[in-house]
């Protein structure tokens, strides 16, 4: 039996080994990976469809020309550009918009505010915010581990559904 | 006779031990590396099926975390805006607060067995015509 033979038969081995540990409980990972990958989409994406809503409202009120409307059509232009995907180039972006929105929505509401000057609760892009934690939950997970590999290891943070 | 059954016994028997010794290394070398190579490959298919999951699964949770969110954030403004003087408008959108909350969505009984929704998601089919009254209500244009 030469040594040539025996390396083959090794590989041989294996290789049969692999083939059954690859198709081992493929299903039940793909499954667990997909449930967390819905639940972080739909985290990361609560607030955004919310500032959509938001920004529907606001534009039914405004005067046509006005530098709010305009401000505010800008945070439509950005939102309508995101990505819902997870791949590198689209999380990158995601991160720019969000906080370009944030800070427009901010000043359109702060504008807004002082312009009716009404009593009452005025709408603050910290009760949006808290509106969409409630529904979210939080975005632990996700904020503490930004690359896609770690986001898929911290399985620990998924929740149980 | 019985010396040739004795040799018989002896060549017998060495030729057995001979194959039992060969084939018992040949087991050995099998099992090791069925196992080292069944560890590798659990391994490689986890990190894998994980992501390919997570990538798939992402756009949906998104696209509904999206769907969800421009619902509220429709009630948000309207009942900021008028929810003083409509008690309807004000318990909607206190009550989509609790309903579209994430463990309700994302609850396996209203997926199918891969994750995927048949159809339109429940709560939304619920909430989206409730918050199109509103929005009419008060001549909010929406896309939803």
């Amino acid at each position: 039996m030469d040594t040539d033979y025996l390396l083959n038969l090794e590989q041989q081995f294996y290789q049969e080994g692999y083939e059954q540990g690859l198709s081992e409980k493929a299903k039940e990972n793909y499954i667990e990976g997909k449930q967390f990958g819905l639940q972080v989409g739909f985290q990361r994406f609560v607030i955004l469809g919310q500032i959509q809503g938001i920004v529907e409202v606001l534009k039914s009120s405004l005067v046509d020309g006005s530098s709010i409307l305009k401000n505010v059509e800008s945070i439509e232009r950005l939102l309508a550009d995101i990505q819902m995907s997870n791949d590198d180039d689209a999380v990158a972006e995601y991160e720019s918009v969000i906080v370009k929105v944030r800070n427009k929505l901010r000043n359109v509401l702060l504008s807004l505010h002082r312009q009716c000057g009404r009593a009452g609760d005025p709408l603050t892009l910290e009760s949006i915010e808290e509106a969409s934690t409630r529904v979210a939950g939080q975005l632990k997970a996700y904020v503490e581990e930004e690359n896609e590999e770690d986001v898929v290891n911290g399985q620990d943070h998924a929740m149980e559904w | 006779m019985a010396s040739n059954n004795a040799l018989d016994d002896v060549w017998i028997s060495d030729s057995d031990s001979h194959d039992d010794k060969l084939s018992n290394d040949i087991n050995k070398l099998r099992e090791n590396h069925l196992k080292s190579g069944f560890l590798d490959g659990i391994t490689q298919a986890k990190e894998t099926n994980l992501q390919k999951g997570f990538d798939e699964g992402f756009p949906q949770g998104a696209l509904l975390g999206s769907q969800v969110g421009q619902l509220l954030g429709l009630l948000q403004c309207l009942d900021q805006k008028y929810g003083d003087q409509d008690e309807s408008l004000r318990q909607d959108f206190n009550t989509i607060q609790k309903e579209v909350r994430i463990n309700k969505v994302l609850t396996k009984g209203m997926f199918n067995e891969d994750l995927n929704l048949v159809g339109e998601h429940p709560l939304l089919a619920k909430w989206k015509p409730i918050v199109k009254s509103h929005c009419d209500k008060y001549s909010v244009h929406t896309s939803v």
